[in-house]
């Protein structure tokens, strides 16, 4: 990867953790569930786009830079997997009845539909 | 962006700006420096190591795991140290939810693990899929027992804007042990007894 790639994919990388703030800020204020939903709602989002973008990298359609800016910079960026991590400890440690429950369910739905999503974007693209 | 006028920030203590984090353009500009940081590491890592085809991604897994821990650590450590606004706040944006936000991926981790799923490596695919949700968590509660070694508590949670970090470790009082009203006195009391 040259200097010039890497320069652009870690912009791109700093735009997607900026989108991945405010709309994980937007979802969680104004969806209220018993599970946080933002990160869901980025993460599965990102998921499908990048399976998008792969396969019309596959199709020649997208060249490799394109992907490298895209998929791993704004995408990569966007998407994050500590966050997830962090947030089923947070609910599997609060104190109401069915944590533990909350936890791997959202664990395990953020997991299918975030593998449903990239699945149907490999499968369009 | 500016002046909204968010009813739902009116919960915020008095001496606290109102606006909502993520509506504040030099907050969102912290997390775009920050993920651009961990978005550079994570692609010279990707780079050099890049997934093989019908393999496991060592390389992502490992972004994956390590950044959950070090995430939990960072932020259970500051929620410990005390609440969630000024230069605290502005740590855990630039360096957790932009630094390691950026660092770790949900997209490369679902597109690597469709493609061993749907091509021909079901086994290593599912595995993939379930060990880097499960040692991600893992990691991250390591990394909550870490903070709590390392940082003692220097104020009560309970009384924090953001409490997400009192609800991650299980040993410190949560929201529900507190009154609503962090004036009531029999709250401060408790407070007091705790310190």
């Amino acid at each position: 990867m040259s200097p010039a790639t890497l320069l652009l994919v870690a912009l791109a990388g700093g735009a997607g953790a900026a989108s991945r703030f405010v709309l994980d800020g937007l979802v969680n204020r104004h969806v209220r569930a018993s599970v946080p939903l933002g990160t869901v709602v980025v993460n599965v989002l990102g998921s499908f786009l990048l399976g998008l973008l792969v396969g019309l990298s596959e199709d020649h359609v997208a060249s490799a830079e394109v992907l490298a800016v895209l998929g791993t910079g704004f995408l990569g960026g966007f998407t994050t997997f500590s966050t997830a991590s962090l947030e089923a400890v947070r609910l599997a440690a609060e104190e109401r009845e069915g944590a533990a429950v909350r936890a791997v369910v959202h664990a395990v739905g953020m997991l299918a539909l975030g593998l449903g999503a990239a699945a149907l974007g490999l499968w369009l693209g | 962006m500016s002046g909204s006028a968010d009813p739902q920030s009116s919960d915020a203590p008095s001496g606290v700006a109102s606006r909502a984090p993520h509506l504040s353009p030099a907050l969102v500009l912290l997390v775009a420096a920050g993920g651009a940081v961990g978005t550079a590491i994570r692609a010279v890592a990707e780079n050099a190591a890049p997934a093989q085809p019908g393999a496991w991604p060592w390389t992502t897994f490992l972004i994956n795991v390590t950044g959950s821990f070090v995430l939990a650590t960072l932020v259970a450590g500051l929620g410990r140290g005390g609440p969630d606004v000024g230069r605290r706040r502005a740590v855990r944006l630039a360096v957790g939810t932009g630094v390691l936000g950026g660092y770790t991926t949900y997209s490369s981790f679902a597109v690597e693990a469709d493609r061993l799923l749907s091509g021909g490596h079901p086994g290593t695919g599912l595995a993939y899929a379930l060990l880097s949700v499960a040692l991600g968590v893992g990691a991250a509660v390591l990394g909550v027992r870490t903070a709590r070694a390392l940082v003692p508590v220097r104020f009560d949670p309970a009384h924090a804007l953001d409490a997400l970090a009192a609800r991650v470790d299980p040993t410190l009082p949560r929201d529900s042990d507190a009154a609503d009203d962090p004036a009531d006195p029999a709250d401060a009391a408790d407070a007091g007894e705790r310190s």
